[in-house]
């Protein structure tokens, strides 16, 4: 097995950074993250995309609009993790996309999707509320 | 802490959860371990709060698996487990995704969500005709694989 050069800390959170904000707003910017032949996937649907074309033509078709409100960036090396929220056509959904690198391009991103529960009070007395930053 | 011990606590943390061996977190979760469900807002502090949620979850779970493990240097192991989850009293299975942020041993921070399957319709079919873009993969396959990028 070759070892695969790690991206640099900086350089990938800036990358994940201008995706992001171009998220829901500028489709041909969004995709300039994914590799040709980057793959993503919603477990949730059985869904697999494959192709950075196609990732784009879905992305530019999608029948919502979209807002973006990051939460956390987090990784190392080729593997970043993103905790944000998706609010489709004003309702907000939880999000955490794994996105897997190589040279510096997205090769395959898994979400993963849910909605927002109610705490549920039977364990209330181990939880308090959440910083979401 | 090597990427295979990092591993290792991994899935002897899922093994604990679904043995029921509250118990044994105690060598694997930092006492300050944190756990956090973003979308209940909940969060978790410490391993003893931990295992009071776990030795009170109604109905139990199980079926939580370590089919897909992936992470990055030693700071990290993160997982969408494929595994499908069923909690009793539900009717829709779940797919379990956390996110565990590495401490010196053990894990000091962690992110949960139980994500029901959701109708396809809803991300990609509503745009799928005229477009070949999406393709059912088999769940299965994926379960049988473990990957460690390291």
């Amino acid at each position: 097995m070759t070892a695969e050069r790690e991206m640099d800390e900086q350089v990938a959170k800036a990358l994940i950074a201008k995706h992001f904000a171009n998220a829901g707003k500028d489709e041909i910017a969004v995709a300039e993250i994914y590799a040709e032949d980057a793959v993503l996937e919603f477990p949730q649907g059985r869904e697999r995309i494959r192709g950075k074309a196609n990732i784009l033509a879905f992305r530019s078709a999608y029948p919502a609009s979209l807002e973006f409100e990051m939460r956390r960036t987090i990784g190392s090396g080729n593997l970043w993790v993103n905790e944000y929220v998706i609010s489709y056509d004003g309702k907000p959904s939880y999000v955490i996309g794994v996105m897997e690198f190589a040279e510096s391009k997205v090769i395959r991103e898994t979400v993963y999707v849910t909605d927002a529960w109610e705490p549920p009070a039977w364990r209330a007395q181990w939880v308090e509320p959440m910083d979401p930053s | 802490m090597s990427a295979s011990d990092a591993r290792a606590v991994f899935e002897r943390y899922v093994a604990a959860g679904n043995a029921r061996d509250v118990d044994a977190l105690d060598d694997l979760l930092h006492p300050d371990f944190q756990d956090f469900y973003p979308p209940s807002g909940e969060g978790t502090r410490g391993t003893e709060n931990l295992k009071g949620i776990l030795r009170n979850y109604p109905g139990g779970f199980e079926g939580g698996g370590t089919s897909r493990v992936v992470g990055a240097q030693d700071r990290w192991v993160a997982t969408p487990a494929f595994t499908v989850l069923r909690h009793r009293g539900h009717r829709q299975p779940s797919l379990p995704s956390s996110i565990r942020r590495r401490g010196d041993r053990n894990g000091l921070r962690s992110s949960s969500g139980r994500n029901p399957m959701h109708d396809s319709r809803r991300l990609a079919d509503a745009v799928a005709e005229g477009y070949p873009l999406a393709q059912r993969h088999d769940q299965s396959a994926n379960a049988r694989r473990l990957l460690l990028h390291l």
